[in-house]
């Protein structure tokens, strides 16, 4: 009952700090990596959905692929399962780090303590809440219960615990990148902690666990093809080191700006100094912990990222439990001094995970209503795109760069045009160029059926096609009032009753037609007239047009070359200038039909033109 | 040195630990062609508010849920659950109503010129243009309810609906408090029959 109670404390109080995570949704890479179970179609494309390196050239088997593969093949796009498996692995790493810490300080408080110090930290939300960072929960796990199988067999050299280091060893590669540094943590504590000289026959086999690394290592950067553009994750050693280890110091002991660091970082260096001086290395093992997990990241200058502490963040916490038991058991005073520093710790934190935690379950949540309404947009219309309105950045920035489109079954996914104005998109992940769409793109895709307009709210999407539709052509049309395209839909608006149907581009006209286009807007500007004179309509001879412009007329001209596009221009009058509108006459001189067509028709335009 | 006993109970350990790794794994990877790509689109149909007969108004209340799309740009949320603040530029589509490509229509903006922009910045001028037709400005020089109405000719009205620009000439900087830049208080759009 006693161990129960021992193991199930972290988690205890883990859960209640961070229930918010189980009913937080997902964001941004986890679109991706749920996409790749719908690449699995066979034993081939399996094989390719686990093992193709992806992102950054990375292939984590387990962490990455077999996780969201198994999660939503059984559970389709629904979150908390996801959570609650990476709550049941930290739950482990927490129970792990507990039974670990208690050897390291010689006291089971100490590892209880280092467990809750590990759990109740502001780096563990983004872990905890974003399934896409199982890799760090699931790193720490397996490095924590190789070292633990290496610590059984050190103490008991049954060949099981061996075994056991091993497997859990090399299936932290799946887990992540960073796994590479366990033979240096195993060596560090067989010699640190348990005091084994790691030179001495049946104690070298350590030195065999360096040699997957290395090949692990040399494949990783040989033979895995990195984006050498990729800002973010461009490797950089150089002067910029020490400051990326004391920015990750400092993040790792409290959140940004908190007094707490000036006080609690000197009060760990120096319990740490004071056991080197009472010759115990076993505080060097716990700084080796902190500094080797976080070595892989630190050439990151442009990448500092609060999770990559998950795992290193360990270290610290068996420093700071064991501490805090040392200074309860030493006397009143130095306990008064633990009992402070923890309250000044909790004080920083306790906040900290709440209104993160928080930020990740509100940005989600509106993600999640979002992906729902596409879901239910693509049910209804199947093979349909959308156009998203009311998009805002932090919206934008939770996923929609991510391609979650594709996922809820929708043809692509873009912004309404002008939306995009305030959106931040990161031009590693192809910019905001792939979800921009014009006014005339949108009304054609609308008119089309390719897609279907959402508005973004504060609860289930809208849906607004048509009222957008109409929208953005009256907008278009208010911009673009010097301007005709009668072959494109979006200018339907300016045009007179007589018109016939868009064909290839261009529109035939009757006997007559209108067109309404604003005045000039100074004097000497003209009209200009594009159209294609088709072997039908002049194989009777050349066709005359007359244009009118508001009831003065502008002039005739022929048309005479067949099969050709011709253009013409007019003068305006001076008395048009500055009028808000001007209705443009155009009248044929003569009109055919096609046989099995009952339309009379005069001549095809294409646009109108006033500059 | 171990007992025998134990160190045949630590074989038997390995044994099962191993038959059990191999037996999973197998399993899972069964379970991952069987179940992979085998989801149904999930449907629901409160996940989407479908589209109203007649979606587009010709009066908007900046409070209806119904027509936000109308608010095309410039308005910031629902305050008081009755009004929303106007950035400096901001612009609203409107439905014509059936008549106006006779007689015209009359645009009417309900608004309220706000304490906080007149006493810091001084009178406020609103200006507008309808499907690019300029309508003559109006200024406030006093807070308070107001109505900025004006005609609008039955040639400024074709297509299906309009697009009125407004232009706050004041308004307050964007701050580190509150990063919106507020001009007015808008209540209700309107294209009324004359």
């Amino acid at each position: 009952m006693k161990r129960a109670a021992y193991f199930f404390c972290a988690p205890a109080v883990c859960l209640a700090l961070f229930w918010r995570t189980l009913f937080t949704w997902f964001r941004t890479d986890d679109f991706g990596l749920l996409g790749l179970a719908s690449t699995v179609h066979d034993i081939p494309s399996a094989g390719h959905a686990l093992f193709h390196p992806i992102a950054q050239g990375t292939v984590r088997v387990l962490s990455d692929r077999l996780f969201y593969i198994v999660l939503y093949s059984l559970f389709g796009i629904a979150a908390a399962p996801f959570h609650i498996a990476i709550l049941l692995t930290w739950f482990v790493a927490l129970g792990l780090a507990a039974e670990i810490g208690s050897r390291i300080a010689g006291s089971r408080a100490a590892g209880l303590l280092a467990a809750l110090l590990w759990t109740v930290s502001k780096v563990m939300v983004g872990p905890l809440a974003w399934a896409a960072l199982y890799e760090v929960v699931l790193l720490a796990a397996l490095a924590l219960a190789a070292l633990y199988c290496r610590i059984r067999w050190l103490e008991t050299r049954a060949p099981g615990w061996q075994a056991g280091e091993w497997i859990l060893y090399l299936a932290g590669f799946g887990a992540q990148e960073g796994m590479v540094m366990y033979p240096a943590a195993a060596a560090l504590y067989t010699w640190a902690v348990a005091r084994h000289d790691i030179f001495k026959k049946g104690e070298r086999g350590v030195f065999l666990l360096f040699i997957p690394s290395a090949i692990f290592a040399a494949v990783d950067l040989l033979l895995i093809p990195k984006i050498h553009t990729e800002t973010y994750y461009r490797l950089a050693v150089d002067a910029r080191l020490p400051h990326t280890l004391a920015t990750y110091l400092r993040m790792a002991i409290g959140p940004e700006n908190y007094a707490s660091r000036k006080i609690l970082l000197p009060v760990l260096g120096a319990f740490t100094l004071w056991r080197l001086w009472r010759r115990d290395t076993a505080a060097l093992f716990c700084v080796g912990w902190f500094l080797l997990w976080l070595a892989p990241v630190l050439p990151l200058p442009n990448h500092i990222s609060e999770y990559y502490l998950a795992a290193p963040l360990a270290g610290l916490a068996w420093l700071g439990g064991w501490a805090l038991v040392a200074a309860f058991r030493s006397g009143r005073a130095t306990g008064l001094i633990a009992a402070g520093c923890l309250t000044l710790y909790l004080a920083n934190a306790l906040p900290a995970i709440r209104d993160e935690s928080a930020w990740y379950r509100e940005r989600t949540s509106r993600m999640r209503l979002a992906f729902r309404g596409m879901e239910e947009t693509a049910y209804e219309h199947p093979g349909a795109g959308a156009i998203f309105n009311g998009v805002d950045n932090d919206l934008f920035q939770t996923g929609f760069q991510d391609n979650p489109y594709r996922l809820a079954g929708l043809s692509g996914g873009y912004l309404a045009p002008g939306t995009e104005e305030g959106i931040v998109a990161r031009e590693d992940l192809g910019g905001i160029k792939g979800l921009t769409i014009s006014v005339p793109q949108a009304v054609e895709m609308i008119r089309a059926g390719q897609v279907r307009v959402l508005q973004i709210a504060d609860g289930p999407p809208r849906d607004i096609t048509h009222s957008f539709e109409a929208i953005a052509r009256a907008e278009f049309l208010a911009e673009h009032r010097d301007f005709v395209d009668v072959g494109r839909p979006v200018y339907a608006a300016d045009l007179g009753p007589t018109w016939n149907r868009i064909e290839n581009g261009f529109r035939w006209m009757p006997k007559s037609a209108t067109v309404q286009l604003a005045g000039p807007s100074s004097t000497g500007q003209k009209l200009y007239v594009t159209g294609y004179g088709p072997s039908a309509a002049l194989a009777s001879g050349p066709v005359s047009l007359r244009f009118r412009a508001s009831g003065v007329d502008l002039g005739t001209t022929h048309v005479i070359q067949p099969d050709r596009p011709f253009q013409c221009a007019f003068a305006l009058p001076d008395k048009l200038v500055g009028a808000y509108a001007i209705e443009i006459s155009i009248e044929v001189g003569k009109t055919f039909r096609e046989p099995g067509d009952g339309r009379d028709l005069g001549m095809a335009f294409g646009t109108f033109a006033v500059r | 040195m171990p007992e025998l006993k134990e160190v045949r109970s630590q074989k038997s350990e390995v044994r099962i630990a191993s038959l059990v790794f191999r037996l999973l794994s197998a399993g899972a990877l069964v379970a991952l062609t069987a179940l992979a790509g085998c989801k149904r689109a999930r449907h629901d149909e409160n996940a989407l508010v479908p589209e109203r007969n007649a979606p587009l108004a010709s009066v908007v209340n900046v409070n209806d849920p119904a027509t936000p799309a109308q608010l095309v740009r410039g308005f910031y949320a629902v305050e008081g659950g009755a009004w929303r603040w106007t950035a400096k530029d901001f612009e609203v589509a409107l439905k014509p109503p059936p008549d106006a490509a006779e007689k015209g229509v009359r645009l009417v903006f309900r608004l309220n010129a706000p304490e906080a922009v007149i006493s810091k910045f001084g009178a406020i001028t609103l200006s507008a243009s309808l499907n690019g037709l300029q309508l003559a400005p109006e200024t406030y020089s006093k807070p308070g309810d107001y109505v900025y109405s004006r005609d609008i000719p039955a040639t400024a009205l074709k297509g299906d609906a309009v697009v009125a620009e407004f232009h706050s000439d004041k308004s307050m900087p964007p701050s580190v408090g509150d990063r919106r830049e507020l001009a007015l208080i808008a209540v209700s759009f309107g294209l009324e029959s004359k």
